[in-house]
């Protein structure tokens, strides 16, 4: 028998072709086509921006994918949760590998989407008619802290469990909705195995769902509006305006960084599969609710600013609980920054907001250090 | 009208629930119209202190008040009457008299089931066989009674840390006259018990709060009825916690040859009082070690038993230590090694027991348990140099894919440069 004599490029070709004609017969592919070659990027100097929201998005997608591969074999319930984590972790082939881009993806996720939230900020790239945008980019980013939240309780272990017991703890002091809301989270007064039965319905289908829905709504506000350019680039005469075609030229620095961040994940995951520093998950001991809890509990590093703000107050602000003042303060905070867009309605822009918001990145930042300090 | 009538029974409410608060007795609070407690309230001598009786002693706890062990009538304020001896008043009990002062409760059943019946009532029995209390009943009032130990007006429970018998104080209460030199002069007695068990493995088990159950003065010596162990006793004494150690030597040769010596079993080898870790290092034929006092590094049965036991006790102990590197490198290279970790219990469990087996004095024994510890080790560094081992594939694949990540990220680049 002669071995078989390898296709010609011409043939290759031919085949392409054809398969892309017959998706284009039913799917009208040509129109798409046009429309992404008519899509265009602004160039100038903040260009190097633009690039942060594609990269969360590639490490949303990692997360899809390595938290389908863990839900193959991690059994939630207080009997099982602990152990199934020790065996992805000892006995399935690469499973240290999937759980280590899981935990590290997740935290690049959010250092991600930070960047990317400010870098919009500071551009005011929120200005009209982006309004939605941000709002959904924020909610985006609301969501990411529940993902974080949430998914930090499943490997039901001592620092998780007690983690959780304080963040959950917080919620409770909210007036009127505070308790219901936490006995709601909880299944009951405290952190049992139904609060992570819970919490892994909220991890793996509920919040998927809603970050998806959401998701969609923000791309496709960016595809409808195109990329929002400096004031200066958007002043200057169309024929000094520089742009670069978004496909191939735009997509393909995307691509082109998505696969330098996935070589940095694998770095990371095989360098540090427990993290380190800020950046660390042991799984240390199986969560004992009658153990004494552990020393230095500590969230995690994007809620740190807020855990040590509210370390820091007071037992009592006059008549009402310094814990109150502060969860209150951070909702009535987080609803401005929601509402940024409908609050700096200038032409050329609030000299105060920018300011108040490089005000918010220096404490968050000032908080975060001390906090690990 | 409606709302004046709310408030009226708003205040009544409050004052009746103030006035049931008020009535309730208060913790350290001296209770009115005891003439005792009020007069003495007013003196300054320490042993006095009816504020701190009231504020910590178990028997002000319990509602006993100063007449109930000191007789008299509290309820009257003139001092002849109070203190009528006529009438039942007995006042402080003298140091030799004390014993039987706090046995009236303590050694009287009836009473006791009623107040504290979990509480054994055979102290002063004990007491009277204990060397203290012959001294006591020879008319030495020099000898330590039940204050000496319990205190008088301050007396916690034995569970309170502060407590002079608590497992952690116990040691410096005998030592209050047992590491006192001017007292026991007298007796003839050394002072360096103390300070020997406070760097023996029992007493830093102990100050530590490692482990409150290891042996204190009391544990070794009996609460009321102490007695220094003897000779003979002193293999019991070791034998009721450590049992298989005791049941080994009670079947091996080496007891009768160190009953016909005179020697003390256990105290023979490991001291009494200052009773340090004890380590492989013990069994050795160097001229300053235990078994050297009898054998000679001469080939004999002995002398080759007692080198094989440490041979195979030292090969145990450098195994579970390789097996710890081991696991410490892979877990440093961010291994998972937890379960092969858990696994290394076994092999050190076989440690133990091999460190059991040297009292049977039957190198044979030793061997056999040691080296199956020895192939469970060695299963657990197999299983540790395969982490290692994994952490090196993980590098060697982690350079494979970043090679081939780099060169398709430098075609994308080519590409890009192209289209520009």
């Amino acid at each position: 028998m002669s071995p078989a004599s390898p296709e010609p490029p011409e043939a290759r070709r031919a085949l392409g072709r054809r398969t892309y004609a017959w998706l284009d017969e039913r799917l009208d592919l040509g129109s798409v086509v046009a429309a992404a070659r008519h899509k265009t990027v602004p160039i100038h100097r903040k260009s190097v921006w633009y690039y942060f929201g594609g990269v969360t998005l590639f490490l949303f997608l990692v997360q899809v994918a390595t938290g389908l591969l863990l839900m193959l074999y991690y059994r939630p319930g207080p009997d099982s949760a602990f152990e199934s984590v020790q065996f992805i972790l000892a006995k399935v082939e690469f499973g240290w590998l999937v759980r280590a881009i899981h935990s590290w993806s997740a935290n690049l996720l959010l250092l991600a989407a930070f960047v990317h939230m400010f870098s919009v900020f500071f551009g005011r790239a929120y200005r009209k008619p982006r309004e939605l945008t941000w709002v959904t980019g924020v909610v985006l980013l609301l969501i990411s802290f529940a993902f974080g939240f949430s998914g930090y309780l499943l490997p039901w272990n001592e620092l998780a469990f007690f983690a959780t017991k304080v963040g959950t703890d917080m919620m409770g002091v909210v007036p009127l909705i505070g308790k219901p809301l936490l006995t709601l989270l909880r299944g009951g007064e405290d952190v049992t195995g139904l609060t992570l039965f819970r919490f892994y319905g909220i991890h793996v289908a509920v919040l998927p769902a809603v970050m998806t829905a959401v998701l969609i709504v923000h791309l496709a506000l960016v595809q409808r509006q195109g990329m929002s350019a400096p004031e200066k680039w958007e002043s200057e005469p169309p024929a000094k305006r520089r742009t670069m075609p978004f496909f191939p030229n735009f997509l393909l620095r995307d691509l082109l960084l998505w696969v330098l961040v996935l070589n940095v994940l694998a770095i990371l995951a095989v360098a540090a599969p427990f993290g380190f520093g800020p950046f660390e998950w042991p799984l240390g001991e199986k969560a004992d609710a009658f153990a004494p809890s552990p020393e230095g509990i500590r969230p995690e590093w994007y809620f740190m600013f807020m855990f040590q703000t509210l370390k820091l107050l007071p037992a009592r602000i006059g008549p009402v609980e310094g814990e109150l003042v502060g969860v209150i303060g951070f909702g009535l905070a987080g609803l401005v920054w929601l509402l940024i867009p409908f609050v700096d309605r200038s032409p050329k822009g609030s000299r105060f907001v920018r300011w108040s918001g490089g005000a918010v990145l220096a404490y968050m930042v000032a908080m975060t250090v001390w906090g690990y300090s | 009208m409606m709302t004046r009538r709310f408030s009226g029974l708003g205040c009544a409410i409050g004052g009746v629930t103030l006035l049931l608060l008020g009535a309730l007795p208060v913790r350290g609070q001296i209770p009115d119209g005891d003439s005792c407690a009020e007069c003495h309230a007013e003196s300054d001598d320490p042993a006095f202190d009816v504020a701190a009786y009231y504020l910590v002693d178990i028997h002000a706890r319990a509602g006993l008040s100063c007449a109930d062990c000191h007789g008299g009538d509290p309820t009257s304020t003139d001092e002849d009457e109070s203190m009528d001896e006529a009438a039942g008043f007995r006042g402080a009990p003298t140091r030799l008299g004390t014993p039987e002062f706090c046995a009236r409760c303590h050694s009287d059943p009836e009473y006791m089931r009623r107040s504290a019946p979990g509480l054994a009532v055979d102290q002063l029995t004990l007491y009277r066989t204990s060397r203290h209390g012959e001294l006591n009943r020879e008319g030495d009032s020099a000898a330590a009674t039940c204050v000496d130990c319990h205190g008088a007006h301050d007396i916690r429970p034995a569970s309170e840390p502060r407590s002079r018998v608590h497992p952690q104080q116990v040691a410096t209460t005998c030592g209050t006259c047992h590491s006192n030199e001017t007292i026991m002069k007298k007796y003839g007695l050394g002072t360096d018990q103390v300070a020997g068990y406070e760097k023996s493995v029992h007493g830093l088990s102990v100050s530590s709060g490692r482990d409150l159950s290891s042996p204190t003065c009391n544990d070794c010596h009996g609460d009321h009825g102490a007695l220094p162990p003897t000779v003979e006793s002193s293999f019991a004494v070791c034998g009721h916690c450590h049992v298989h150690n005791r049941e080994l030597y009670a079947s091996s040769r080496k007891r009768a040859a160190f009953d016909d010596l005179g020697e003390p079993g256990c105290v023979a080898c490991h001291g009494h009082h200052e009773i340090l870790a004890p380590s492989e290092e013990m069994l050795s034929l160097d001229p300053d070690s235990y078994c050297a006092d009898c054998h000679d590094d001469d080939g004999s049965e002995a002398s080759t038993a007692i080198l094989r036991m440490r041979a195979s006790l030292d090969s145990l102990r450098l195994a579970l230590e390789r097996g710890e590197i081991a696991l410490d490198e892979a877990e440093q290279k961010g291994m998972y090694v937890t379960e092969i970790r858990f696994d290394l219990q076994e092999p050190r469990q076989r440690l133990v027991r091999a460190r059991t087996e040297v009292h049977g004095f039957t190198a044979a024994a030793v061997e056999e348990i040691c080296g199956e510890g020895q192939a469970l080790a060695d299963s657990v560094i197999h299983a540790a140099q395969g982490a290692l081992d994994e952490y090196r594939f993980r590098r060697s694949g982690l350079a494979v894919a970043t090679l081939l990540i780099s060169a398709f990220a430098w075609a994308l680049y080519r590409k890009i440069r192209t289209l520009d």
